[in-house]
């Protein structure tokens, strides 16, 4: 008797678990209905000093994705997305290059595999802009990346709320919907971009050329997305596949660079970097690392970088 | 020293504690010496965690400075003053948190060991020139060459976080887009005016 109550139990579960999906599936859901799914919203986004408000709306209409985005405080901006062409219809004057506004529900790839580098669970269940929400954690397994908590729609899995903590789960950065819509029909005449609109340039094309200086340390699964050198300066991104860093690394070995700065989630560490002296390459470098990684692991990294021509001189600290 | 007092030491220490919270800790340690002592402790192990090379230096009149709104630790006064009304692309710099200058108070620290001679190692493949810039400011008025530097620095440093910014919005190969901040330098300067 109490070993079928047992199997019962366990077919309980097993079948309450299957039917709500592996954090896996939930996740996999929530990249395809930001893409997929109609909504409008308003949410706000920001750190603990500083915090914006943004218009959304998405629809899919014909097969093709439209997107209105509006920056609600400070200086106006807005943009419509059709597919990959980004009109401006209004941007803040003292910028000289217009940035694409970006819709952070599109923060994330489809079908990446990070699980070498994040954990995925399922948390609890909780409310946001007045709709049920399931709690999905994004954990890095090593300290150089952090943790994300973010809040899916129960019915849709559209991306409601995000959380990126740091290592004592601190919030360093939110975004969260205060009001949405989802699922409504939104006519293509709310995305025509107007009269007055101009049209941004193409997104980044990341280029890969051949670099004199590079890092001899990397936190284990970023890869190369860029790497660029034009007259003295070279750029390079990495990235997870969840989080991403920029290298620059330039000839202006200026005494006054060195500097640590924060801003929510991203960090940014300056050094001026010397040769050793057997190298004979010349002089020191001017080696700046920005991006959402524990400002630690930046000054790891900056400290790795050395002459790409003599590997062998590059140690592990 | 209560529990408390300690949990917001390790606050300050890691950059998280409010600035409610700093205020109290300075007004506190200036009568509790015990609490002071453990502050100081608490750098060093932190510096010393970090593989930075420390010594015991008291930083808190330099962090009681920063929260007064004397910027200590990028802009020194003088420029300060002089680039309120010209560059407002500076303030986004000179606010930097009081979070920004616990660090460099630490890296202050490890400078100060570093020329003392204390027997520290310095990282094998290359050796970090120390941000000399934080001493200076800390102690003594810039140069006119040291301010040009000091601006070049940051009018550097604000293009590349800029860039990082653009290159990670239109990369395909990251997850969270960093949207909510560096966009929107200009306002957070406003803002603060």
């Amino acid at each position: 008797m109490r070993s079928w109550a047992t199997l019962l139990l366990v077919w309980l579960c097993s079948s309450q678990t299957s039917a709500e999906g592996t954090p896996r599936d939930w996740f996999e859901r929530m990249v395809q209905a930001a893409r997929e799914q109609n909504y409008e919203g308003v949410l706000v986004y920001g750190n603990q000093r500083h915090w914006d408000s943004m218009a959304v709306r998405h629809a899919v209409i014909d097969g093709q994705e439209y997107e209105h985005l509006q920056q609600l405080t400070g200086a106006p901006r807005e943009q419509i997305r059709q597919g990959s062409v980004t009109d401006c219809l209004l941007d803040d004057p003292d910028r000289v290059h217009p940035q694409p506004l970006q819709n952070p529900l599109h923060s994330f790839l489809s079908g990446h595999d990070f699980s070498a580098h994040y954990v995925l669970t399922l948390g609890d269940a909780g409310r946001v802009a007045g709709r049920f929400a399931r709690q999905l954690w994004l954990q890095p397994t090593d300290s150089h990346r952090y943790t994300m908590r973010l809040w899916v729609d129960q019915k849709t899995a559209l991306l409601l709320r995000s959380d990126l903590l740091d290592e004592r789960h601190q919030v360093l950065e939110r975004f969260q919907f205060a009001h949405i819509d989802i699922g409504a029909d939104i006519p293509l005449a709310s995305f025509v971009p107007g009269e007055h609109a101009h049209r941004l340039s193409a997104p980044v094309v990341h280029q890969h050329t051949p670099v004199s200086w590079s890092p001899g340390w990397l936190p284990p699964g970023f890869e190369p997305v860029a790497a660029t050198e034009h007259g003295n300066v070279i750029r390079l991104m990495y990235a997870d596949g969840v989080a991403a860093f920029s290298l620059f690394i330039d000839a202006m070995p200026n005494p006054l660079s060195a500097m640590d700065q924060q801003w929510g989630a991203t960090s940014a560490v300056v050094r001026v970097v010397r040769p050793m002296a057997e190298q004979d390459v010349g002089e020191s470098r001017r080696v700046t690392a920005v991006g959402e990684l524990p400002a630690a692991t930046l000054v790891r990294i900056v400290q790795s970088v050395a002459p790409v021509n003599t590997p062998e001189a590059i140690q592990e600290p | 020293m209560n529990e408390r007092m300690n949990e917001s030491l390790s606050a300050l220490m890691d950059g998280e504690a409010d600035e409610l919270e700093i205020r109290r800790l300075l007004n506190q340690m200036e009568q509790d010496d015990q609490l002071r002592s453990t502050w100081q402790r608490y750098q060093l192990i932190g510096a010393v965690m970090r593989g930075e090379a420390a010594s015991r230096v008291d930083l808190s009149q330099g962090i009681r400075q920063a929260i007064a709104g004397e910027p200590m630790d990028e802009v020194p006064a003088a420029m300060a003053a002089s680039s309120a009304q010209a560059a407002p692309r500076w303030r986004w710099l000179a606010s930097g948190a009081v979070a920004a200058s616990v660090m460099l108070g630490v890296v202050l620290v490890g400078l100060q060991w570093q020329q003392d001679g204390s027997g520290v190692a310095v990282p094998v493949a290359q050796q970090e020139v120390a941000p000399a810039s934080v001493v200076q400011i800390a102690q003594a008025p810039l140069s006119a060459e040291e301010q040009a530097q000091l601006e070049e620095a940051q009018r550097r440093l604000q293009e590349y976080v800029m860039q990082h910014t653009e290159q990670a919005t239109g990369s395909p190969a990251r997850g969270m887009a960093p949207f909510a901040r560096v966009v929107n330098f200009g306002q957070e300067a406003e803002a603060q005016q």
